[in-house]
């Protein structure tokens, strides 16, 4: 059998293919749903749904190799360019099912923008309080600041160094900074406890514990030990994910040159071009009970000293420029009555964030022509029947 | 060939880890923010491992809110030496391990309110470890111990650890708890791993529950003495003296008193036997009584006339008392058990209008080498002040956790409406009423030294009884107020489904109303329950009792 252009397109065209992955994809999602009780979201999403390939463990005994959903979703926009587009007749006796699959592949196509370039985390302000970033839930990166100049940030992106196991090392340079930065002991997920006097592998007093990784992505810590070496001079400090918070004192700061340098192992931090003040949080607790019945932000969105207020609540989010703020949580859950209260924005940055109900417009009315088309002409013939 | 050049020396870097990248990316930032420089902490000081260190509630900054916040940790402790303090967050004030044990945990932990109660974090825990439920009967059998210097509910259980989220499954695991409820928190001390290491780690566990402490010094926490006791009752806590004190028999351990028991002992030796003194003001109903009372429990008939008179006589805190010992099934406290078999030694004495208890229960057996101790027992008790007895006036039986205020019920006065009816006198209480067609709603003065923990978490405490949310200060400050005893006093009206201190259903269609008067020194609380449309028929004679109380 020999494979020529033609050949090759009616495969990727083929009805036959269009069912299969559909159906693997029917399959996928039933195979990450259940797994998705035993794994966390996250995990579940990475293995099944961002992935080329997998292997499914039936009954954790027998392995199965699987198509990736998104490997999956690259073959049905294929399939659907090929079929719907390239090969069907171009005729305008059946425009609506050729504007529902256009819709299809639209939506297929917010996907992949939303899935390689969008950006998601939380903000979360006291009253009063004002932000113009967010931060990941899941990824972590490494943040270098010289401390008299803060302003300029070296950024190590977590997934260089977090892909490393306990054993293995890495080390970082730029021209701006006078060090190299060496990154060993690396744990995705880890506590830290006080070292016993004269422990084996403490530094500075602190033993990393690595931990198993979290059911819940975001519970995860990540940890490593950072050597700062400036041509001579060596220095070692433990990283920890949590050092950030007012827990603790902050970000270990190095000497190195004339210079100190913070170096912070923090959740991704993302910019917005403007800024959130919340002015005021409500709540009203269902009665006898600490639970939220509803709860709204009053925020401020500053931008070129222009003033906005907006309300964020429940299925009401505050989109600007690319970004939307949902009220996402707010705590603490333990809060005394007439202690403050925080609140929580899930923030995404999607520029495909309208695209999927866009698309789903583009392939109701293909469906709509489609099937006034096939009314009309189904009337049209029973009319000429009668007649004839 | 150029190509394969390459790639070996890539693999030849790669394999000799010598992994060198270079910093891509670079961000402008805002010039204006100020950077901590911790340069000259240690690590253990700038992670907060050395304390004090960090605090209670959630970060908001962090990670998800799930993490510590901002504040100095207002609980200390004494790790024991062969203990590592793990990091602290917000869910754990104290986070600790066993030195080179990472499948140990222990932590404490401290919630508003209380967190469920006892009884459903104590099931909560056993199911933690693969167990069913505590029957009512064996969590009020459970030990007491120390913690933050008072009595909590201690419990010790092995089984399959689950993990907190239940997401794993470790075989031969003790978990070590205790609960305390106490000033509208509920405070929690637990440990866990594998069972033999643990089993090696209580008394540290113990150690460390009875070493925490609020503040910067150690609080009235002082360690229970396993020989010699001693019980506060309500008017010398005030003071902070004990009123009681006892010598425990050798063998004995101090269980830890409670609400109910002044002295509350187990014999080491068999922990089927348990002991008690306690103390009952108004003569506690009377001895006759309450030996037909015991006997009952004991699965047996009352006493004749004759019998009782013929009982042998046992002194108890300097009165003639009346010692009684029956063999029978013991039913319990709550007769909810039959333990065949079983002996009951009892002494009762009364002194003006209170009456003492001295109380043992146990297998027949067990009981009978343990008389002896029993009655060196009773002899062993006195009171702090070197009298045998009580003084006439002497409040109510248990130690509460906030004492009873110098303002004595006679310095009170007041006007009752005519319909209500004073009910009998009642612990914690100057003067309890009734009222509606089959009394079924209460109204009751108790007067507290101090603030009896302030209006705000009384009020609130009020609310929850009735299943409402709490009161911010601020709607706290706007609540209605009226005279009472000279001052301006916070009114309370709050409907809902009430359920009692001891109550242990709900009373649906519930009103309270309540007022809270701070005076110098001491409160005054009046409260009145009942039905809603009773106390609605009630509340002009509620105002007005309010206002006759001088």
């Amino acid at each position: 059998m020999t494979i020529t252009p033609k050949s090759v397109l009616n495969f990727f065209s083929s009805y036959g293919l269009a069912c299969v992955v559909l159906t693997l994809l029917l399959i996928l999602t039933f195979l990450g749903t259940l797994e998705q009780t035993q794994h966390g979201l996250f995990e579940v999403q990475n293995k099944y749904f961002n992935s080329l390939f997998l292997v499914h463990w039936l009954f954790d005994t027998v392995p199965i190799p699987l198509p990736g959903a998104y490997l999956l979703s690259g073959i049905l926009l294929i399939n659907l360019i090929c079929g719907a587009i390239i090969r069907a007749p171009k005729s305008w006796k059946r425009p609506g099912m050729l504007i529902a699959h256009c819709g299809i592949i639209y939506m297929l196509f917010s996907g992949f923008v939303t899935y390689h370039y969008s950006t998601r985390g939380h903000m979360t302000l006291y009253p009063e309080e004002s932000s113009s970033e967010y931060k990941s839930f899941t990824d972590w990166e490494i943040a270098i600041t010289d401390i008299g100049k803060p302003g300029k940030e070296y950024v190590i992106p977590g997934e260089s160094f977090l892909k490393l196991d306990a054993g293995q090392e890495v080390t970082f340079h730029h021209a701006g900074l006078p060090f190299d930065l060496r990154l060993s002991g690396i744990c995705k997920n880890a506590t830290i406890r006080k070292a016993a006097v004269d422990e084996l592998g403490a530094i500075d007093g602190v033993m990393i514990q690595e931990l198993p990784l979290e059911k819940q992505a975001e519970r995860n810590i990540a940890a490593a030990i950072a050597t700062v070496d400036s041509g001579g001079t060596v220095r070692q400090g433990v990283l920890w994910g949590f050092s950030e918070t007012p827990m603790t004192k902050g970000p270990w700061v190095a000497e190195a040159g004339d210079s100190k340098y913070s170096i912070d192992l923090r959740h991704t931090t993302f910019e917005v071009p403007f800024t959130i003040t919340l002015d005021k949080f409500n709540r009203d607790l269902h009665p006898g009970t600490g639970m939220a019945a509803n709860f709204e932000s009053e925020v401020t969105k500053r931008e070129g000293g222009v003033e906005r207020k907006v309300n964020i609540r429940m299925n009401e989010p505050l989109r600007h420029k690319g970004y939307t703020f949902f009220q996402a949580s707010w705590g603490p859950e333990n809060a005394q009555p007439g202690e403050p209260l925080f609140s929580t924005f899930e923030v995404v940055n999607n520029p495909a964030d309208q695209w999927p109900l866009y698309s789903c417009i583009v392939i109701s009315i293909g469906l709509l022509i489609h099937f006034l088309q096939k009314l009309l002409g189904y009337l049209l013939q029973e009319s000429r029947r009668r007649t004839a | 060939m150029r190509y394969s050049f390459v790639l070996l020396v890539a693999c030849l870097l790669s394999a000799c880890g010598a992994d060198r990248s270079e910093i891509t990316e670079v961000r402008e930032r805002s010039a204006d923010r100020t950077l901590e420089d911790t340069s000259a902490l240690s690590g253990a000081d700038r992670l907060g491992l050395n304390r004090p260190q960090a605090a209670t509630g959630q970060n908001p900054h962090g990670d998800m809110g799930m993490m510590g916040e901002a504040g100095a940790n207002e609980y200390h402790w004494d790790t024991p030496a062969t203990w590592t303090e793990l990091a602290p967050n917000a869910m754990r004030l104290a986070n600790l391990q066993v030195t080179g044990q990472p499948d140990t945990e222990c932590y404490f932990t401290a919630l508003p309110g209380e967190a469920g109660g006892i009884d459903a974090n104590l099931n909560r825990w056993r199911q933690q470890m693969g167990l069913a439920d505590y029957t009512a009967d064996e969590i009020a059998a459970l030990p007491r111990k120390k913690l933050l210097g008072q009595e909590a509910i201690f419990a010790s259980f092995d089984g399959t650890y689950g993990g907190m989220r239940g997401d794993v499954k470790l075989d031969g695991y003790r978990m070590l708890g205790m609960i305390l409820i106490a000033d509208a928190k509920a405070y929690f001390a637990k440990m866990t791993g594998p069972a033999a290491v643990l089993a090696n780690e209580e008394a540290n566990f113990l150690a460390f529950c009875e070493s925490l402490h609020k503040g910067d010094s150690h609080g009235a926490g002082a360690p229970a003495d396993a020989v010699h006791g001693a019980a506060p009752a309500p008017e010398a806590a005030a003071a902070g003296a004990p009123a009681f004190h006892w010598t425990a028999p050798e063998g004995w351990v101090d269980a830890g008193a409670n609400s109910m028991r002044l002295a509350n002992l187990k014999v080491s030796s068999n922990p089927e036997i348990e002991c008690y003194f306690t103390m009952l003001p108004g003569g506690g109903g009377g001895v006759d009584a309450n030996l037909n009372r015991w006997r009952k429990q004991m699965g047996l008939g009352d006493y004749t006339p004759e019998e009782l008179a013929a009982l042998p006589k046992h002194a108890l805190l300097g009165q003639e008392g009346v010692f009684a010992k029956l063999d029978g099934a013991y039913g319990g406290m709550r007769g909810d058990v039959q333990l065949a078999g079983y002996r009951m030694l009892g002494v009762i004495a009364t002194a003006g209008d209170q009456a003492f208890f001295v109380k043992m229960t146990g297998p027949a057996a067990a009981l009978e080498a343990e008389e002896a101790n029993f009655l060196a027992f009773c002899d062993s008790i006195h009171s702090a002040e070197g009298h045998d007895h009580g003084t006439a006036g002497a409040a109510p039986a248990a130690p509460p956790a906030v004492p009873m205020a110098e303002l004595a019920p006679g310095q009170m006065t007041w006007t009752a409406p005519a319909a209500w009816v004073q009910a009998p006198e009642k612990m914690m209480r100057v003067v309890t009423y009734t009222m509606g067609a089959q009394n079924e709603a209460e109204c009751y003065i108790s007067v507290l030294a101090g603030t009896g923990g302030g209006a705000e978490a009384n009020i609130n405490r009020w609310f929850a009884q009735v299943g409402q949310p709490p009161l911010t200060p601020e709607a706290i400050e706007a609540l209605p107020k009226i005279a009472m005893m000279g001052q301006e006093s916070l009114f309370v009206d709050v409907s809902g489904d009430f359920q009692g201190m001891s109550a242990t259903e709900k009373q649906s269609n519930y009103r309270l109303l309540g007022v809270v008067c701070m005076l110098d020194g001491q409160s005054v609380f009046v409260k009145m329950t009942g039905p809603a449309e009773v106390v609605e028929a009630e509340k002009e004679n509620f105002l007005a009792f309010c206002s006759s109380l001088q």
